[in-house]
């Protein structure tokens, strides 16, 4: 699928399509199952936001805590890496300035992210008002899907922190601190391949919840009628009693029904 | 008789609280003379509730088949010919006429809760009539949405616990400790796992019936050889009757001159739309819907000023309309919206 298709799907999923475009959409996405299947993901993950809440904090395991000191305490301390804190940003930074002295001066200054193709991995400035990613030339910049544009649309921000956001910090920041989105994402190990995830650890601004995210839980209520539940009576009968085979269904999605 | 059958549940009343066994019997004394055990082909099937004093039966399709041979006998001996009238296609509720005499026998009455609370804390006790007698069970529910397959259509079903494993229970009537028809049980919830047992345990060889605890307060004494269980999931069977308006408007229905049930529809199918609404999946020829001009890919957003937000919304509406009215509904079309005034047919 096209990343154009999938964002048009992202933006029906999430009703910000005029309905013009979403009638033409539904009737197109009705003919493509894979379309269909990528639309009700979306869908999904729209109605699992809601369905997020905090982890209290008794749920961060002692055992999870324990074993992260004690798999610190039994590694060999490397001394060197004692000054990797003040290496690394120094490093970061002589690069930035040599880079900076040979950037040309006509290039426009409201550019929001410029990717320059590099052979070895990755750096990022931080606090750049015009960061550049030096990304290594096997990832496809075209393929990046983040924007540190301020003025990113609420829907953009959603998949631009689902993008950027899910492997730095579902896996770095201590579970009550993650956003819902995060947790959804680590819930229903949902699998991103953003390059940035790749190159940019510690650049993006702290992932927040979306807009949209808000916007999303506040409409939706566990009281809805779309999670009553239901039950599909079949012609087969059961053997036992002789009655018809009643099933109970959560989702009736794909029922037709009539009147 | 009457003596026998009301020694038989007081022997083996298992309702720990005695005026709700006493309510038991005093319902199945009120109730048990208008109800016949239908045989087919000389063999019982289940049993059928007398709901008009011209001789007209409610069952299950089940227990009628293809209507051939069918005799009724009532708990006191009288025998008469059944025939076969119809057959509501979606709830599968059957209706029996006979032409013999019956004597001085009364109708069952019909079930109406009203603003009464029904749910799984409040459940109502009820006793369903079994061929081999009354038994004990739990209305939790009235407002159980259903989907009737393969009819494609929504109905409300009351859901009806059993505090003993799985029986022939099909067609059989249900009815509330003050004697009233609750329902004629349709269908059960298929469970895999549920454990299966070779004992009918509700109808012991001897014929005597069994009378199970309400709401699981006490276990049921049972027929001797039956395996006692514990109560739970295990030995409970989950049942689905139609709901109380169902009834109504199916019996409504049967009693009418031409015995056809009005079930109030503009001729159309629909699926749930991408976003809120009902998407007409297709539109019959010659219906309402297709003479006031709705057309596939049409969304029904709204019905006399209901929001819909999904298809089973669009159902459950139309359940509530009148055959012959006309109601206004409103689709979006294109980037349009656009109201129809439909005529509800049936």
């Amino acid at each position: 699928m096209k990343p154009r298709d999938e964002e048009n799907l992202i933006n029906l999923a999430f009703g910000e399509l005029s309905e013009e475009e979403a009638t033409r959409l539904e009737q197109s996405v009705r003919a493509n199952p894979k379309a269909s299947r990528a639309l009700s993901g979306y869908e999904r993950l729209k109605k699992d936001l809601v369905l997020l809440k905090d982890i209290p904090e008794l749920q961060i395991s002692t055992e999870r805590i324990r074993g992260a000191i004690l798999g610190q305490g039994l590694k060999q301390r490397n001394h060197a890496a004692r000054w990797g804190w003040i290496l690394v940003p120094g490093l970061a930074a002589a690069l930035m300035f040599g880079l900076m002295l040979n950037r040309p001066q006509s290039e426009p200054q409201n550019q929001a992210l410029q990717v320059v193709p590099f052979k070895h991995p990755v750096l990022v400035v931080k606090n750049d008002p015009n960061p550049v990613v030096l990304m290594n030339t096997e990832i496809d910049p075209t393929n990046v899907g983040y924007s540190f544009s301020p003025d990113r649309s609420p829907r953009r921000a959603l998949r631009s922190d689902r993008h950027a956001h899910r492997s730095r910090s579902a896996s770095r920041r201590p579970e009550s601190q993650l956003s819902p989105l995060d947790r959804n994402v680590m819930q229903h190990g949902i699998t991103l391949n953003s390059p940035l995830d790749q190159v940019s650890p510690e650049t993006s601004p702290s992932p927040q919840t979306s807009p949209r995210t808000s916007a999303v839980a506040d409409s939706m209520s566990p009281a809805s009628p779309t999670n009553q539940r239901i039950v599909v009576v079949n012609d087969e009968k059961d053997k036992a009693t002789g009655a018809q085979q009643a099933t109970e269904v959560n989702s009736n999605a794909n029922v037709v029904v009539g009147g | 008789m009457l003596l026998l059958v009301a020694s038989l549940i007081v022997g083996h009343a298992a309702i720990s609280d005695p005026q709700l066994a006493a309510k038991a019997t005093s319902a199945w004394t009120k109730v048990q003379p208008s109800i016949v055990i239908v045989s087919r082909r000389g063999a019982p099937r289940g049993t059928a509730a007398l709901i008009d004093s011209q001789g007209y039966f409610i069952t299950g399709n089940s227990v009628v088949g293809d209507g051939q041979g069918l005799e009724g006998q009532f708990f006191d001996g009288m025998r008469v010919t059944l025939f076969l009238v119809t057959v509501d296609g979606p709830t599968q509720l059957a209706l029996l006429k006979t032409y013999d005499p019956m004597g001085d026998r009364q109708p069952v009455s019909l079930y109406a809760p009203g603003d009464e609370t029904v749910n799984a804390d409040h459940p109502k006790t009820l006793i369903a009539a079994l061929p081999g007698g009354p038994i004990s069970a739990e209305l939790v529910n009235i407002k159980t949405l259903a989907l009737l397959s393969p009819a494609h259509s929504v109905a409300m079903l009351s859901e009806i616990h059993f505090e003993l494993a799985q029986s022939k229970v099909a067609g059989d009537p249900v009815f509330s400790l003050d004697g009233l028809l609750v329902g004629i049980l349709q269908a059960t919830l298929a469970d895999k796992t549920r454990v299966s047992t070779s004992t009918n345990i509700m109808q012991s060889a001897s014929g005597s019936s069994v009378f199970g605890g309400g709401g699981g307060r006490a276990a049921p004494m049972l027929p001797r050889g039956a395996v006692a269980r514990p109560y739970g999931p295990g030995t409970m069977t989950i049942a689905y009757s139609p709901g109380p308006q169902t009834m109504q408007r199916v019996i409504g229905g049967f009693l009418s001159p031409n015995h056809a049930v009005q079930r109030p529809a503009i001729g159309v199918f629909c699926r749930d739309a991408v976003g809120a609404g009902a998407l007409i999946d297709r539109v019959v020829d010659n219906s309402p819907a297709a003479a006031a001009g709705l057309k596939e890919g049409d969304v029904i957003i709204n019905i006399e000023g209901s929001p819909i937000q999904r298809q089973l919304d669009f159902a459950v509406t139309m359940l509530q309309q009148t055959v012959g009215s006309e109601i206004t509904v409103t689709v979006r079309r294109q980037s349009r919206l656009i109201p129809f005034h439909v005529k509800v047919g049936m």
